[in-house]
């Protein structure tokens, strides 16, 4: 018997107005480094937390690399663990 | 041999004298002649503000070690390092994988570490400003609004929109009930 043909693709409905683009993927030179804090810094929140990537809009691979990185660069104190005020 | 690369930063108390890292130098470098490696370079990177308070200290020196050593050699310098009473912390991590000596270019990871240069710190001024200007990431997740519930299950009129995803100022975009995770990325 004949597969039922799946000719009917939906056009996936956009939710945002904008697509967020990773940042790593659009520029290749941007390197994930623990020891440069101030691009580091743009991926955590003021808490010191790491922004999950549904919000910062990192692609799955880069967000893994910038997680090692930031754990990285809490080690050598270049970033806080945590922060209990907004610092 | 079989090396590879690694570079190690540690951190020296604020008010530590530079002897005490020539000193722990002179051991690192003894340690390579016996255990073989070729030392890239030894940088201080200067005084910096700690995010966090290491022994007490709030300002710590920073210290660059590149080298192409054996991995046994790591163990012999991160002993050397917890030995020493000015090292409050210290880490490796590795940049190759394991080669033979000969098939690094040695003058050319020479230059690329010589020109590694330590990033300007702010002072507290410039911190405020973009501080006051950071909106795009600098968020908590307290901040992100009410989640809006997660809505019905089999969707009950397409209501309660998960309030998580999107910005402060994104538009409440008309939310359909089947389409309801971020698929194309998993």
């Amino acid at each position: 018997m004949k597969p039922a043909e799946k000719t009917t693709e939906q056009p996936r409905q956009r939710r945002f107005g904008r697509r967020k683009v990773c940042p790593f993927c659009a520029d290749k030179t941007l390197y994930i480094d623990y020891k440069t804090p101030s691009m580091l810094k743009r991926f955590i929140s003021e808490r010191g937390k790491i922004v999950p990537r549904r919000i910062s809009g990192v692609c799955a691979m880069h967000q893994r690399s910038l997680q090692t990185e930031i754990k990285r660069a809490r080690i050598m104190a270049f970033m806080p663990f945590s922060s209990s005020t907004a610092d | 041999m079989l090396v590879r690369m690694y570079e190690t930063l540690f951190i020296t108390r604020g008010d530590s004298e530079t002897e005490a890292v020539e000193k722990l130098h002179g051991r690192l470098l003894k340690a390579m002649e016996t255990l073989g490696g070729v030392e890239l370079k030894l940088a201080d990177w200067g005084k910096r503000k700690l995010a966090y308070e290491i022994a007490k200290q709030k300002k710590g020196n920073y210290w660059y070690f590149g080298y192409i050593a054996a991995p046994e050699y790591v163990k012999e310098c991160e002993r050397q390092l917890s030995l020493s009473t000015d090292v409050i912390r210290y880490q490796t991590v590795r940049l190759s994988e394991l080669n033979l000596l000969t098939a690094f270019d040695v003058e050319a990871e020479k230059t690329r570490v010589q020109n590694l240069t330590p990033e300007r710190e702010e002072d507290e001024e410039e911190q405020y400003l973009r501080r006051r200007d950071d909106d795009g990431y600098g968020r908590d997740r307290d901040d992100r609004g009410d989640r809006g519930g997660r809505g019905d299950r089999d969707g009950g009129g397409g209501g309660g929109g998960r309030g998580g995803d999107r910005g402060p100022g994104a538009p409440m975009a008309a939310k359909r009930p089947d389409d309801d995770d971020d698929e194309e990325d998993n």
